[in-house]
Parts: structure tokens; sequence; C-alpha cells
């Protein structure tokens, strides 16, 4: 039995940090992507782990508008990829 | 550009245009635009002087940018309305995703005279479009995973059921052997 592709863990610690980035330049559009995640970022370079999704989704999540559904979204796709909410 | 406007029909024209919510200016036949509404300086945090002519390109995405003065330049030359959309920057530096519409107008011989644009905000709109996307997609995902794990513990159960049968198997030939 294998595990469906869309739900496998990423192949690599970067594949993280591009799905987010692909999510939000969907939906927010590219300048608000690097806006945010710069934003976010602060000391790190990218994203590297799904926790590291959660954290940067929970904080979408609590701002405002649209940016709060995409972080809902990116939050669901974080546990999906193996994030521990608890440990996070 | 606006300040410009002398004529009585003019001053309507501005307040016309200024009323509206979205951004609006008019360009001669060539495409070189000589009036903006307010809106349009109050989104893009931008002076007349600035925007005069062609500088209505410093306020677009370089990225698009060259799209958009394609497809401008073709209009201008064939007359036909111009129709896209394209992201705006904003006078904080956000983009913004509008609609534009470009109409020519036209003297008694059908000749050019103007062309009036009109760029109206459709960034939610997309935005949301967007969003519902992406919800379709990741709903699929989610539920290709619950089809996948319930598949995984449905072949975990059989297999305790398995190992229950083959424990009981050894339990009874061990019951026998203390028997014997």
């Amino acid at each position: 039995m294998t595990s469906p592709a869309s739900s496998s863990p990423p192949s690599s610690v970067t594949d993280v940090h591009r799905i987010a980035m692909e999510k939000m330049t969907r939906i927010l559009g590219a300048h608000q992507a690097e806006r945010l995640m710069r934003k976010f970022l602060d000391e790190k370079s990218v994203l590297t782990t799904p926790d590291d999704l959660f954290a940067f989704a929970t904080t979408l999540s609590n701002l405002d508008g649209i940016e709060s559904a995409v972080g809902a979204l990116l939050c669901t796709r974080a546990i999906m990829m193996g994030a521990s909410p608890n440990a996070a | 550009m606006s300040d410009t406007a002398t004529t009585p029909d003019d001053r309507v024209f501005r307040q016309l245009f200024d009323s509206m919510p979205q951004l609006g200016w008019t360009a001669l036949a060539d495409g070189y635009i000589d009036f903006y509404n307010r809106g349009w300086f109050e989104y893009t945090g931008t002076t007349p002087a600035q925007m005069v002519g062609w500088g209505w390109r410093s306020v677009h995405d370089p990225n698009v940018l060259p799209r958009v003065e394609e497809e401008w330049r073709r209009c201008i030359a064939s007359g036909e309305p111009f129709e896209m959309e394209f992201p705006l920057r904003r006078h904080d530096g956000l983009f913004r995703s509008f609609l534009t519409r470009v109409t020519p107008l036209r003297d008694e011989d059908g000749k050019i005279t103007r062309w009036v644009g009109v760029n109206t905000d459709v960034e939610d709109v997309r935005a949301a479009h967007a969003l519902r996307d992406e919800m379709v997609a990741q709903g699929r995902d989610v539920t290709k995973m619950l089809l996948f794990m319930r598949s995984a513990k449905e072949a975990a159960e059989a297999r305790v059921v398995e190992l229950e049968a083959e424990i009981e198997k050894v339990r009874a030939a061990v019951s026998l052997a203390a028997y014997r």
C-alpha cells in the first residue's frame, strides 16, 4: 500500500517553503506572498520543516481578511505533511 | 492633466470622473495619457507630473508590463477596445489586480479622438476565486489522505484478526501439549 503522492512527506526541506510560497502566490499574489514570508522569517532564510510551516500558517491565520483563510489552509497542509502542532 | 481642464465640458467631465470609485483616465489617439482622475492619484500616491504621457508604466509590475504595453500598442494601432487584468502598485507598495477596459471615442468620420480608460479593482474577487480553487484542491488531497488512512486501518484490523487466530492456534497447541 502506498500513500497518495499529494500527502507524502516532503522529499526535501525546501519543499515546505516552496509549497507555502506557491499557495500564497496563487491566492495573494507574488508581492504580498514575498512580503508576508519576509516579515515572518526574520532570521531564518527559509521554512525547513512541517513544524516551521505550521508556525508560519498560525501567524497568517491570526491576520485579517483572506490572509487568515490562507493560514488555515496552510495549517491543514502542514499537519498533512507531518507537523506536530503541540510541539510547534 | 486634470488641472489643465478649463472648459465647462471639461469641468463636468472631471467631476464625473472624480466621483466614480474606479481609477479613470483618458488618452489622446496615439495613447498619450492626458488626464487621470482623483482616484488614480489617491491609489498610486503619484503626482500628475510623474504620470504624464507614459509615466503610468512606473506603477506596473515589471514582470507584467511588457504584455500590457504590447496589448495597448496593438489596440492603439488597430482601434480595438482594450481589456486586460493586471496588477497596479498602491501608494504603500502593495500590488492589487485591476480589470482595465479602454474604449475608443470616435468623431463623425470614425476617426479615434480619445481613449477612455477605467481600472476596476478586482483583487478581492481574484483572491477569493484563487482561494476557492486552493480549498477545492486541498479538499481533494484531504479526502485522498483519509481514504488512505481508512484503508490502512482496515488492513491493520484484518492483520489483527489473523494474528489473533494464530495466537489461538498456538494456545490450543500449548494446551494440548500440556494435557499429554
